[in-house]
């Protein structure tokens, strides 16, 4: 039976390396694969990827347990990532609180002719779907696609969310919805919902 | 009651398993009944799905990333055990 993280944290806050060696193999591809997916490319991945394992093990004496460490975690690699974007200013501005635009009920509801759920182009094995829901998640305001990311990534809860964020519990269950929203419309794009290529 | 723009709100919830018994049952029945409401319903259903299988699609660690990252480590950690 694996040993459990809060051991491992426990016996690193301790001095015993080897423990937190062990929680940096446990979650070194997690933590990647978060800072791949919102910074987009593998230098930028790889420099959060250490800072944010060089920042977990100099705050770890400081670590409580109130969260899981996983979730700890992945708050430091966020605020990492979040702070590269700013300094690099490829965006105005990362705000968590931007607007996002989608349909109003009425307009969907008029439009919804087709089911494309029923496609056999559904799938990702389909390059145009992947492409469409990529191209989605990547036009997405920041702080909808932190949460979309987040909630994608090792079975985080909206509860574990809203921590590695510092925002309320209704403020992920708000911009998880309307981030899928978003998607749904995306893809409706794709599939014509509104002409049926499906 | 549950209409179309009620059931635009609780989609999340009800996909997340976060709905009372009784609100999933008239959404069910809704969308039995509705052809509209069942499109959103399914085509929504479907974009987690889609998202949720991209997702799961991990990225691997380059090799060079990998050595460099815990080469850094391995350097960073002596310096603080030497203090």
């Amino acid at each position: 039976m694996p040993i459990s993280d809060d051991i491992l944290v426990r016996k690193s806050q301790e001095g015993d390396y080897p423990s937190f060696g062990e929680l940096v193999k446990r979650y070194e591809k997690k933590v990647y694969n978060l800072a791949y997916r919102i910074m987009g490319n593998k230098e930028d991945a790889s420099d959060v990827l250490q800072e944010t394992f060089l920042q977990a093990f100099k705050k770890l004496p400081g670590f409580k347990g109130k969260a899981r460490f996983s979730t700890w975690l992945y708050r430091i690699a966020v605020n990492i990532c979040l702070m590269r974007k700013r300094k690099q200013k490829k965006m105005k501005m990362v705000s968590l609180d931007l607007p996002i635009l989608t349909q109003k009920e009425d307009e969907i509801k008029r439009e919804l002719r087709d089911d494309w759920s029923k496609s056999p182009l559904a799938t990702l094995e389909n390059e145009e779907v992947r492409k469409s829901l990529s191209k989605a998640i990547d036009s997405l305001p920041e702080g909808y696609r932190i949460v979309l990311l987040l909630r994608g990534l090792d079975g985080l809860s909206n509860e574990e969310t809203a921590k590695v964020l510092g925002i309320s519990l209704p403020a992920v269950k708000s911009r998880l919805h309307r981030a899928r929203l978003f998607l749904r419309d995306k893809l409706s794009e794709y599939f014509g919902e509104y002409g049926s290529k499906a | 009651m549950i209409d179309f723009k009620k059931l635009c709100e609780l989609l999340s919830d009800y996909f997340d398993g976060e709905l009372e018994s009784d609100i999933c049952a008239e959404v069910d029945e809704l969308v039995s009944k509705d052809f509209g409401c069942k499109v959103l319903f399914n085509t929504f259903n479907k974009t987690i799905e889609l998202f949720e299988e991209m997702e799961a699609e991990e990225i691997e660690v380059p090799g060079e990333v990998h050595i460099r990252f815990h080469e850094f480590l391995r350097i960073e950690i002596r310096k603080e055990e030497e203090i």
